[in-house]
């Protein structure tokens, strides 16, 4: 009943007298045509003018909008609290504490979370048993046998769902914001999807070995274990990986038809030989995606050539054993390589070596740094980094790779500050989402409206398809279809409708009775704590005035006007 | 008369073109074989996870078919049979006569010559239209529409391509911003009504000159002291699109809450629909198609082929789906009427499932698979595409169907000779097409 009443108001709230002027030419834009796309050596730029602002975009920022930018870029959102908490114990001091590691506590809200702390194996043990051969054929089973059945294959989504209400959890609630912030841009540049075979069952500690592990590390120790890490070998399928041989499936074949007769039999044989082609697939991203950037450095050639020197990286897979990473020197082709102009030695006594070489000089070579510092800068920073400041970025991350030193030397760099870029970035959707999180201090019982409203945004987390991960430039996420449905996040999130989600009593407190205008400058300075348009007050003056004139029930006015605050033109803005 | 249908019958199209009133794209369109289709749409269906060749169009009278397939086999007598070879899955009963009367056409053993068996290469490769080859990361109908858009900027009382879904498919996906439309579209003018006055860019005069802006290069409009803000452009352009969408869908008909489920559409032959997501997509498509609002790419797709398990015979999971998927599409296909002559349905997978069945009652990934065409002037009521048989011998890896028609010989014809497009050379990385097509159409 009170849905339908909050619904029946919100029809009633219809604006009038304004029609939309004719788009010509940025509807369906490419509006600032071929000229305007430029290339990077790291691929296509973003088409994005400057975003305008509500101050003069060229003062310089004074110190509450220096911490509000900081915090705009290094945590999920900004609330009064922590912007006033921050200027007081001073920005440096703020941000030095976060790299050091400190207030990371672990959630309590994480603790019902049981797969959170568990290895690969036991959570294939525990939720992967499989089905039993009596269960198998399913149109032959009773009732009580399909509900057991069905029980048994649930189960297997159970650690994919927690992973996924932990990292959203973590990223509202966790105090270390720059861990959390970072953790995300690195869950994105090593992006993997748990849609993909096994992947669900090991992304968990992949999330918490490899990106929360060491995204106050080093970017050594992260490609490092992420290359040898059972969700990345079975993701990029290097896991099946071995070195080709000649006639392999003729052979295969041949020989089993010569001892059966049975269909089957030979298949199987084949099939067992068809695993054993060479897989270029991680090869190639690892330097592609993760190290040096598409087509910079490396050729075909080195493709194929590290290809064969990953053979035998592979996953023990049995869960009677621990599930982790496993050299098969029977799957490896030993032999001396030209990679990436550099000669790599054969290893006979140890073949794992070879590739590891490959991956030392990817650590080390400057195009990982140039690659990895311009994406950091254009996730932190810019849409469009200046290359000077992305020069000075990789300089920090080549002598050892750290990355507390690289975050630091974004923050300290003398062009962080410049007003162009103060509330520059777009947020992402899953920006957006926790952002309004966290600016509402929502109390989330469940998480499975947020992944909901995550995948109507089209940024589900741990399932992007593509190795690339998510697009980080704006002009991807301004699609229409987009903007509405961040629209309707707004307003459900405001008016209590996005499941499992509440914004708290204490929210409200200091909202004074029968006096609307108090409330949206009470509510305006908890979701914007710095100031917003003038455009955007009228139009929330409009919203009151019809408020006024239809009367609904006014517990729900301040509902109505963070749903609004939320949706506005300045809150998409980071 | 329609422009487009002045310039079929004139022989002016060249000169008006040269002249700069018209794009490229239609002058090509006259040296179509089969000549100018006019308006043409296509509709995009994937079939993601590797759907089933074999047990959709079935060599009913192939004896190692029965064979290798003991369990999940169609049973002769419940095959549709279409000639002495060819018969339909009984679920694909809705589609017969379609087939009967000329419209619906499949190409057996299509595929991608490429080997690979992951569902995510595969589907890659399919949708950029490039095998193999990773650089590409814009799909092939995203290329198609990029290479075709209007010079000097979208007509914008034209939808040119939209996803019935929520987010794009692959082949959609890359420069040319195609439009992936929310499902609850119904109910979003609420919203669209409410963020308005947020997101109206300024004054008229000021959203002028934003959007003058907007059209040029970046340097330009910074030159010229002009700073665009795209947040707002974004806003309004949603509210503007999802209005004219919703207005088209809907009419003025607004939602009453607590029967949105109800329908509630007025004006115009109503079409009966069975259930279910997909019946409503392509009802949606239907009405924007008869909107002639410039519609010209429709991509939906539907997930769930992959039956490693209970694949099934005449009871199957297949079967379920099967069933979904026809009676669907005969509803569109009658709901679309006479536009089904402009109107092309093409049914695309990431490849087919081994020939054999495996002990879940169901089979493992394959090689060539089943490529649908329905509509438009698909000489249809024919199975194209070569036929190897079901020998060990006959078959890739000795267990799936050969790919004997290569996908982008039906995407290419497709573009050329139902889109009408000059297909420009190397459109298809490091592939071209045979120059007279498969003879698909006609």
């Amino acid at each position: 009943m009170r849905d339908q009443s909050c619904r029946r108001f919100l029809r009633l709230v219809v604006v009038t007298g304004l029609s939309v002027v004719p788009l010509a030419g940025i509807f369906l834009q490419d509006s600032s045509g071929d000229d305007a796309e430029a290339t990077t050596r790291f691929g296509r730029e973003a088409r994005e003018g400057t975003l305008t602002l509500n101050r003069d975009p060229d003062a310089p920022l004074t110190e509450r909008e220096r911490v509000h930018h900081v915090l705009s870029r290094f945590t999920f959102g900004a609330t009064p609290g922590l912007i006033d908490h921050v200027q007081k114990i001073g920005l440096e001091e703020w941000f030095d504490a976060q790299l050091k590691g400190e207030a990371d506590n672990l959630l309590s809200q994480l603790a019902k979370l049981d797969t959170l702390t568990m290895t690969n194996q036991e959570i294939v043990q525990k939720y992967n048993p499989g089905v039993p051969p009596e269960l198998s054929l399913a149109k032959r089973l009773t009732p009580e046998q399909r509900r057991k059945r069905s029980e048994i294959l649930r189960a297997r989504y159970v650690p994919r769902d927690q992973l996924k209400e932990a990292v959203v959890l973590a990223s509202v609630l966790g105090s270390n914001q720059v861990k959390e912030t970072t953790a995300d841009f690195w869950r994105n540049h090593f992006s993997i999807d748990v849609s993909k075979g096994a992947v669900r069952y090991y992304a968990t500690t992949w999330e918490r070995d490899v990106i929360r592990g060491e995204t106050l590390g080093t970017f050594s120790a992260m490609l490092n274990r992420s290359a040898r890490h059972p969700a990345m070998l079975v993701f990029l399928d290097n896991f099946i990986s071995r070195a080709p041989t000649n006639n392999e499936l003729t052979a295969a074949a041949q020989q089993a038809m010569a001892q059966t007769r049975d269909y089957a039999t030979v298949m199987d044989a084949i099939d067992i030989a068809r695993m054993k082609g060479l897989n270029e697939n991680y090869a190639r991203e690892v330097m592609e995606l993760h190290t040096l950037g598409v087509d910079n450095y490396y050729t075909q050639d080195d493709v194929i050539a590290l290809a064969e020197a990953l053979t035998g990286w592979t996953v023990q897979q049995n869960p009677n054993r621990p599930i982790e990473f496993e050299f098969k020197p029977k799957m490896h082709a030993s032999a001396a390589r030209q990679i990436l102009k550099f000669r790599i030695p054969a290893n006979q006594r140890n073949g794992q070596a070879e590739a590891q070489l490959v991956l030392d000089r990817l650590v080390k070579h400057a195009g990982t740094a140039d690659f990895i510092a311009y994406k950091l800068c254009r996730h932190f920073v810019n849409d469009r980094p200046s290359p000077k400041m992305v020069e000075r970025v990789a300089k920090a991350f080549r002598r050892k790779t750290d990355l507390p030193t690289t975050y630091r030397a974004i923050f300290e760099d003398k062009e962080f500050f410049e007003p162009a870029n103060y509330q520059s970035k777009f947020k992402r959707p899953s920006e957006f989402i926790v952002s309004a999180l966290r600016l509402t201090e929502a109390e989330i019982v469940s998480t499975d409206g947020i992944q909901a409203a995550l995948l109507s945004l089209n940024e589900p987390l741990y399932q992007c398809e593509d190795p690339t991960g998510y697009y980080d430039q704006a002009d991807v996420w301004r699609d229409p279809g987009v903007m509405a449905s961040r629209w309707q996040f707004s307003l459900g999130l405001g008016m209590g409708w996005v499941r499992g989600v509440k914004i708290p009593d204490s929210f409200w407190e200091g909202m004074e009775p029968n006096n609307p205008l108090q409330w949206k400058e009470f509510l305006a300075r908890k979701i914007l704590p710095m100031g917003h348009s003038r455009q955007t007050d009228e139009a929330l003056e409009k919203v009151l005035a019809k408020y006024a004139r239809f009367n609904p029930n006014p517990e729900q006015l301040g509902r109505y006007i963070v749903g609004i605050l939320l949706g506005s033109p300045e809150f998409q803005r980071q | 008369m329609k422009r487009r249908e002045f310039l079929k019958t004139t022989s002016a199209g060249a000169a008006v073109a040269s002249a700069g009133l018209i794009g490229p794209q239609l002058v090509a369109q006259q040296r179509s074989p089969i000549g100018l289709i006019p308006n043409p749409v296509l509709v995009m269906v994937y079939l993601r996870g590797g759907h089933d060749q074999l047990n959709t169009f079935v060599p009913h009278s192939d004896r190692t078919y029965y064979k290798i397939r003991p369990t999940i086999a169609i049973p002769k007598p419940d095959v549709i049979q279409l000639d002495s070879r060819w018969g339909l899955h009984p679920a694909m009963e809705p589609l017969k006569r379609f087939y009967d009367e000329g419209r619906f056409a499949a190409v057996i053993n299509s595929g991608s010559p490429h080997p690979t068996r992951s569902h995510f290469d595969a589907q890659d490769f399919m949708e950029f239209a490039a095998p193999g080859n990773r650089s590409i990361r814009d799909g092939w109908l995203n290329r198609y529409l990029f290479a075709t858009k209007n010079p000097r900027g979208e007509d914008p009382e034209q939808i040119r391509a939209i996803a019935l879904q929520e987010r794009l498919p692959r082949s959609m996906r890359g420069s040319y911003p195609a439009v992936a439309v929310p499902p609850n579209l119904r109910e979003i003018d609420e919203v669209l009504d409410l963020f308005e006055d947020f997101y109206r860019g300024g004054d008229p005069d000021r959203l002028r000159t934003t959007i003058d802006a907007a059209q040029k290069p970046a340097g330009a409009a910074a030159a010229a002291g002009i700073s665009v803000d795209p947040v707002m452009a974004s806003g309004t352009q949603t509210i503007q699109y999802l209005r004219r969408l919703r207005q088209l869908l809907y009419g003025d008909v607004k939602p009453t809450y607590g029967s949105s489920r109800a329908d509630s559409f007025e004006g115009g032959t109503f079409q009966e629909y069975p259930g279910g997501w997909f019946a409503s997509r392509l009802k949606a498509a239907a009405r924007i198609i008869k909107a002639d609002v410039g519609l010209q790419v429709v991509g939906t797709d539907i997930n769930g082929w992959d039956h490693h398990i209970g694949l099934g015979s005449v009871d199957g999971t297949l079967n379920r789906m099967l069933e979904f998927v026809s009676t669907s599409l005969a509803a569109f296909m009658d709901d679309l009427g006479p536009e089904l002559d402009r109107t092309l349905i093409l049914v695309s997978t990431e490849f087919g499932r081994v020939c054999g069945e495996n002990g879940n009652d169901g089979s493992d990934h394959g090689h060539g698979g089943a490529t649908w065409l329905l509509g438009g002037r698909v000489k249809g009521g024919r199975i194209y595409g070569k036929w190897t048989g079901l020998e060990p011998s006959e078959l890739n890896q000795k267990r799936d169907l050969k790919v004997t028609t290569d996908f982008r010989e039906i995407y290419a014809d497709v573009l050329r000779q139902h889109m009408g497009f000059d297909l420009p050379k190397g459109f298809f990385p490091d592939y071209t097409p045979l120059e007279k097509g498969l003879g698909i159409f006609g």
